[in-house]
């Protein structure tokens, strides 16, 4: 049965590792064109975070489903970061949608609420790699 | 045996400082050497530290699979509207700018109109984000505000234009060239206190005239 579903599975996993590598760098010019041409953009969905998320804890749960994932030793960690890093970003981009779309607040306040918005996620993530870090310290 | 004196005395002392010394060196060579065992504890440790980190990776992209559909849930990811939604009257209501109802021009049947639009309490200006919202078919419009020429011969996409308005205020928009089946657009105004986009077809040589206000 679980070969079955490593048969949908693996491909649909492989085209997401590029797409996951990618989807900050994507993600931040979409972000950045929303404060230089003053337009609201469409922001990523969250549900297509979601089934990545889906994707990267499928790999990381099941020896069976991760094992060709784990030949790249840091594949998971990276896809996981740059999973945290994309919903930063989005949340930055919604904020700031907010004001291109409906102008909920002034583009200073946009601009700072979307900074502060995406610090915060960054420095979540920071903790929880200070608290659980890959690579075990020495001492 | 006859003790033979001394000479027995001897030998009795010899064999036991010999069997002494047998027992010494029996020592000395069978006494194991215990090697120095390390305690299960200090092996088990860092591999058990490992673990518990993966698991905690494991557990928190796990719950951002779960927050992320809540809040795509939440947000409503990815509404799609259709040209249904606003046929009535050209309102669409809570729609993003830049939203697309149709992908041609052909059948389109909204009604070319003007609107009177309020805008939220204190505001002295505002944008006008205006886009095709059917095919990009080339058309192009003139966008004067208080009848002055803000932007002239403006070919309208499905990504929208910025154009910064004084409020209060009266917009035309002059349809100038017809790519196919009308001059369709959207128009939106940031600050609007119904925060809706309106939807119209321009006449060519002709405008809709929006008319901007303060409660």
């Amino acid at each position: 049965m679980r070969w079955l579903v490593a048969i949908v599975y693996h491909p649909i996993m492989i085209i997401m590792i590029p797409v996951t590598l990618l989807l900050p760098l994507m993600m931040y010019s979409s972000a950045m064109n929303i404060v230089k041409f003053e337009i609201p953009v469409a922001s990523a969905p969250f549900f297509g975070i979601a089934i990545i998320s889906f994707l990267v804890y499928v790999a990381t749960r099941s020896r069976f489903f991760g094992k060709p994932y784990r030949k790249i030793t840091i594949l998971l960690p990276l896809l996981q970061m740059c999973i945290y890093t994309s919903i930063a970003i989005n949340i930055a981009t919604v904020i700031l949608n907010k004001w291109a779309d409906e102008a909920l607040y002034s583009k200073g306040w946009a601009i700072a609420l979307a900074l502060i918005g995406f610090v915060v996620i960054r420095l979540l993530m920071s903790l929880l790699y200070w608290k659980n870090p890959i690579v075990q310290r020495e001492n | 045996m006859e003790y033979n004196g001394r000479h027995d005395k001897e030998r009795n002392n010899n064999q036991q400082l010999e069997s002494q010394e047998l027992q010494g060196d029996k020592q000395q060579r069978y006494e194991p050497q215990v090697p120095y065992v390390v305690p299960v504890s200090e092996i088990v440790e860092p591999v058990d530290q490992a673990s518990k980190a993966a698991k905690k990776h494991r557990f928190w992209i796990g719950l951002t699979a779960i927050l992320a559909i809540a809040a795509s849930i939440v947000l409503g990811d990815g509404s799609s509207f259709s040209m249904r939604d606003v046929m009535s009257n050209g309102i669409g209501n809570g729609m993003q700018a830049g939203t697309k109802l149709a992908t041609t021009d052909e059948g389109i049947e909204l009604l070319s109109r003007d609107f009177e639009i309020e805008m939220k309490q204190g505001t002295t200006s505002s944008r006008m984000l205006i886009w095709d919202f059917a095919a990009e078919d080339g058309d192009v419009v003139t966008v004067r505000v208080n009848n002055v020429v803000v932007a002239a011969n403006i070919g309208i996409m499905n990504k929208p234009i910025a154009l910064d308005i004084p409020i209060p205020s009266v917009v035309e928009v002059e349809g100038v060239k017809d790519g196919v089946g009308g001059i369709t657009y959207g128009i939106k105004f940031p600050g609007a206190a119904g925060g809706s986009a309106y939807f119209n077809v321009a006449p060519e040589g002709g405008a809709n005239v929006y008319t901007l206000k303060i409660p």
